[in-house]
């Protein structure tokens, strides 16, 4: 089978690999028909997540029909068509049975590896590093799914592939993040990063009831789509955003901040630079530029939600301001199955069309062009469907 | 702030602390001058080293030489302890180490245990370069969902003890599992092959963990990769640090007498 394959930083080569096999009793196996290039797929390819080896197979947003199941998968059988989620759990540890599904204790054979860096391991996902499991990924004509019951999700044929993909991760992902931002009627929420994450999110934070919503990104087309959402946006790069902040919300800050964006942020002026400076020289392996504005701009006693991914280790955290001001920080990997449900109810009824963030559609062939693309936000990219 | 009174010295050598600023100091200044002495170029291999250095340590303790090199020889049984939180009923998880043909599903290097009484069993676990070393164990002590342990007949190759407690986790929430090994190769000259390193004990309780709980052991064995890749990197040097490992506890072995060493077929 065709399968996108990682190499190194910047490398990425569409190869011919062997199908997948069952190896477990629990797998299915699924012939793929949509896989999407997710913003933190940027990580691996720019070379910033630990654990990659040549030849791994890449992705963790894909769907499509299940071919064969493994002798002990009882909710699925072959023809069924199926959203993966990007979480590997097994459903039956503590945690899963919690509804906490990406701290999976058994999904990820690597756990070691994760131990040694964070104390403790958490599940295992498709496609993202030895270091969460080694798992071979979606982007590919067919994908190995372990622990089958309690991860796909059956989908309706009324449904297309572009509305019911992105349950896969990116939207359950903006979902909890404004569920985690503990959003009450008359909040103003403010989201930093229009990226596909912070576009759900800005949409979830409206379902949850938010009074105003206050998108900041530096891409045009990034800010008009979170406008069309509803969102109120600031462009970072000619405002100072703190200040900003407090002008739209009489002086008191959003009583909400999510954080979008994650260990690779931009920004601008000497912060910015003082990043990445000293990621490059590993003096800190994530860049937390836009972390720091969050934390600076919240309200007292506010919440921070971190839907961005974070590696490793930052520099300069300011622990001083989440003490002094009693905010609330809360972060992680999404549940994905906690969500699965309730979210495909949302779109079969239409309160969201989750089709709205796609702006690239190409065959698997062409992902590497799409990485680049993606990576280098041209031709107003902001998401990216593979058809396999 | 206060400055710390210094103790003297018997009054042969006077305090320079309040004089010369705090101990520290010297060596934080010459580290900064040598610092910014160095070039760019070298600051980054000393980084890089660094980072080599902690990664070789990291891949040298997985592989279990920092154990054997540490902890390999001595007059005192050596002994792990590990415990994991299974998401059980503990009569249940009692019973599954009650049974000791489930050991070799799940425990680093055991091939297999056949029982052959009503408390004894033959243990054979694979050795170094495909060497079997056999042993009987018995059970000294067996209270039903609270504790069993074994110990190897007296004149086995091998003394092994193993102990498992059970507990209740907290709230209900499944059953404690503590693990105690202890194994020590006996040797004429006092040299002795310690307990298997920590991080294996982890490792076994991690895969009994995902037997009871889920059925099966986790994998990725087997799966596809694009080719030329798959190097590897931390796997090979964790293997190539094994097999000195092994060599290391082969050396000793072959002073120990009452070996039972088969090559493989």
């Amino acid at each position: 089978m065709k399968a996108v394959c990682w190499y190194g930083t910047h490398d990425v080569r569409v190869e011919t690999v062997p199908d997948p096999a069952i190896l477990n009793p629990q797998d299915a196996i699924v012939r793929v028909s949509s896989t999407a290039i997710c913003g933190s797929d940027l990580h691996l390819f720019d070379g910033y997540i630990p654990g990659m080896e040549a030849g791994d197979i890449l992705g963790h947003e894909f769907m499509g029909e299940v071919v064969e199941v493994g002798r002990e998968v009882k909710t699925l059988k072959p023809g069924d068509r199926v959203v993966v989620p990007f979480t590997i759990s097994c459903g039956r540890c503590d945690y899963c049975r919690r509804g906490l599904w990406s701290l999976c204790d058994n999904s990820n054979p690597n756990a070691w590896m994760a131990e040694a860096l964070y104390g403790f391991s958490g599940g295992g996902y498709y496609g993202y590093s030895h270091l969460f499991g080694g798992y071979a990924g979606g982007q590919a004509e067919y994908a190995r799914v372990p622990f089958a019951d309690s991860g796909p999700i059956a989908v309706p044929d009324g449904l297309s592939d572009e509305q019911v993909l992105f349950l896969s991760d990116v939207f359950p992902t903006g979902y909890m993040a404004a569920e985690q931002a503990e959003i009450k009627p008359g909040d103003v929420v403010a989201i930093w990063g229009c990226g596909p994450v912070g576009q759900f999110a800005i949409r979830s934070a409206y379902l949850l009831g938010a009074d105003e919503v206050i998108a900041i990104d530096r891409i045009p087309e990034r800010l008009r789509m979170a406008e069309a959402g509803g969102a109120r946006t600031l462009n970072y790069q000619d405002t100072d955003v703190v200040e900003a902040l407090k002008e739209l919300t009489g002086g008191r800050g959003p009583d909400a901040c999510i954080d979008a964006v994650g260990m690779e942020a931009h920004g601008v002026g000497p912060a910015a630079w003082f990043d990445r400076a000293e990621q490059a020289v590993r003096l800190e392996t994530d860049r937390p530029t836009a972390l720091r504005q969050v934390i600076q701009a919240c309200r007292k006693g506010g919440v921070i939600s971190v839907p961005g991914v974070y590696g490793g280790f930052i520099d300069k955290f300011p622990m001083g301001a989440i003490f002094s001001k009693g905010l609330t920080l809360r972060t992680g990997q999404t549940h994905v199955q906690a969500y699965l449900r309730p979210l495909l109810e949302c779109i079969a009824n239409g309160d969201i069309d989750p089709s709205f963030i796609v702006t690239h559609r190409l065959p698997l062939e062409e992902a590497p062009g799409a990485y680049h693309t993606f990576q280098q936000k041209e031709d107003g990219c902001i998401k990216v469907v593979l058809s396999a | 702030m206060t400055e710390q009174p210094q103790p003297s010295d018997n009054g042969t050598q006077p305090s320079v602390t309040g004089t010369r600023g705090p101990s520290w100091l010297p060596p934080v200044v010459a580290g900064v001058v040598a610092l910014s002495l160095l070039r760019w170029r070298t600051l980054r291999r000393l980084l890089a080293a660094g980072a080599a250095a902690a990664v070789a340590y990291r891949v040298a303790d997985q592989s279990g030489l920092v154990t054997r090199l540490r902890f390999g020889r001595g007059p005192t049984p050596l002994t792990v302890t590990r415990a994991v939180t299974i998401a059980r009923p503990r009569q249940e998880v009692y019973a599954f180490w009650r049974d000791v043909t489930n050991f070799p599903r799940f425990m680093h290097d055991l091939e297999s245990v056949e029982v052959t009484g009503e408390r004894t069993s033959r243990w054979v676990a694979r050795g170094p370069r495909g060497s079997r070393r056999a042993w009987d164990m018995e059970m000294t002590e067996n209270r039903l969902g609270e504790v069993i342990a074994w110990q190897s007949v007296a004149g086995s190759p091998v003394w092994f003890r193993g102990t498992v407690r059970f507990h209740d986790a907290p709230g209900g929430n499944g059953t404690e599992v503590h693990l105690t090994l202890a194994r020590l190769s006996p040797g004429t000259l006092g040299l002795l092959s310690g307990p298997p390193p920590a991080q294996q004990v982890q490792e076994d309780l991690r895969r009994a963990k995902q037997l009871i709980e889920t059925g099966n052991i986790t994998t990725t064995e087997g799966q596809p990769s694009g080719p030329g890749g798959g190097t590897h990197q931390v796997e090979r040097i964790a293997g190539i640090l094994r097999r000195i490992a092994a060599a290391v506890e082969r050396a000793r072995d072959r002073r120990s007498p009452g070996e039972t060493t088969t090559a493989s077929p």
